[in-house]
């Protein structure tokens, strides 16, 4: 019988060494994915090394919002689209604290508090898309409020998501992912798509809005070979990227075919 | 690749955890335990208890990067802390760190302790 080959990763945890196997960097995770060495940044070794030396108590896995499937869906809305944090936030907050998550709220008395300047630490700020938001907000409130929400199913619950008004595949994908913490959804971002073109996971011929759920099932299927769960690795590999901007963007320019990459 | 669409898509919360870090992260006072993996046992044979390795972000051919030590320029190992994204942060924010042996090193796994010089 063949010797399997390893390689160790340690790490110093509560006093004592702390050893994990991974299979040699050849070795294949997934077909024509490689493990890659896990001290390599953005190797599929790299981010199972990392979910494991980061552990259980890492704030990566706080990710819920609200406090409520209603208040996710608002605050998710109210995010994305390139918008900083704070401000999507900062609007779902008044939305939040005003009672205009109810679903019977109209659209002109949320878009009137959408176009309030809105609060960030010192500064006066103006959230993006008052009009639009508004009345995407004020219709999924009130479907909230006419339609039972398939929250037994993580898949089911995304469907019915992705029949509101201005929530896409991400969108669905994050509001069902903070709700249920499920394994079952991606939400590929700008940060996973990378990391999946970093790792070999997803190509240069992938394109996330004719694909995203082709790529979003190969993201599932390397979480599971690589026995982590997705809504775990996501928020470690979501974090890691975000803040790895520039190594980021010099190992997508030193991939082969590089010149459309993501 | 295309239509990767621009912003993030969710709202980062409850800061940089446990491999994260922040823009407050004071770099100078930094203090990490953390062990030498992927050692190179020609260097590590030749360290001792309380000798001082360099550390640095490594360069591959392919773009990709590591973290590692190095002894007299030579890599001992790598380094793979919990707080791994703070010294990268640090390190190209013009932070310099030494990764210190703890150890007697006879063979079996070499501790050590990242801190600024």
């Amino acid at each position: 019988m063949p010797s399997i080959k390893h390689q160790i990763v340690t790490t110093w945890r509560n006093g004592d060494i702390d050893q994990l196997e991974l299979p040699e960097p050849g070795v294949e995770i997934l077909p024509g994915v490689r493990w890659g060495k896990f001290d390599d940044f953005f190797t599929p070794a790299f981010w199972v090394s990392r979910s494991w030396i980061d552990g259980d108590s890492s704030s990566h896995f706080e990710y819920t919002l609200g406090r409520s499937l209603r208040e996710e869906i608002a605050a998710c809305l109210l995010g994305g689209h390139g918008m900083p944090a704070e401000i999507g936030m900062a609007a779902f907050h008044r939305m939040r604290e005003r009672g205009l998550l109810d679903g019977i709220r109209s659209v002109i008395e949320i878009e009137n508090a959408l176009i309030e300047p809105l609060t960030i630490g010192d500064r006066q700020v103006r959230y993006r898309y008052p009009h639009t938001k508004s009345r995407f907000l004020a219709e999924a409130m009130q479907k909230f409020n006419l339609e039972p929400a398939p929250i037994h199913s993580a898949l089911e619950l995304r469907n019915w998501l992705l029949s509101f008004s201005g929530i896409g595949p991400k969108t669905a994908s994050w509001i069902t992912r903070n709700v249920l913490h499920s394994d079952e959804v991606a939400i590929l971002d700008i940060h996973i798509i990378r990391a999946g073109l970093l790792m070999g996971l997803f190509s240069q011929k992938h394109s996330v809005q004719r694909d995203y759920f082709d790529m979003e099932d190969r993201l599932v299927a390397f979480a599971r070979a690589a026995g982590v769960s997705l809504s775990r690795f996501d928020s470690i590999i979501w974090c890691y990227m975000r803040q790895m901007h520039e190594m980021v963007m010099n190992a997508l320019t030193a991939l082969p075919n590089s010149l459309n990459r993501a | 690749m295309s239509g990767s669409g621009g912003g993030s898509g969710r709202i980062s919360i409850g800061g940089g955890g446990g491999g994260g870090g922040d823009s407050s992260t004071d770099c100078g006072s930094l203090i990490v335990e953390t062990t030498l993996n992927s050692p190179v046992s020609a260097v590590v044979s030749l360290l001792k208890k309380d000798d001082r390795l360099t550390v640095e972000i490594q360069v591959g051919a392919s773009g990709i990067n590591s973290l590692v030590a190095k002894r007299g320029g030579q890599i001992a190992g790598s380094l793979t802390p919990p707080s791994l994204i703070t010294i990268l942060n640090c390190i190209q924010g013009g932070f310099q760190y030494v990764a210190i042996v703890l150890n007697d090193v006879t063979g079996g796994v070499v501790r050590v302790r990242i801190q600024a010089p």
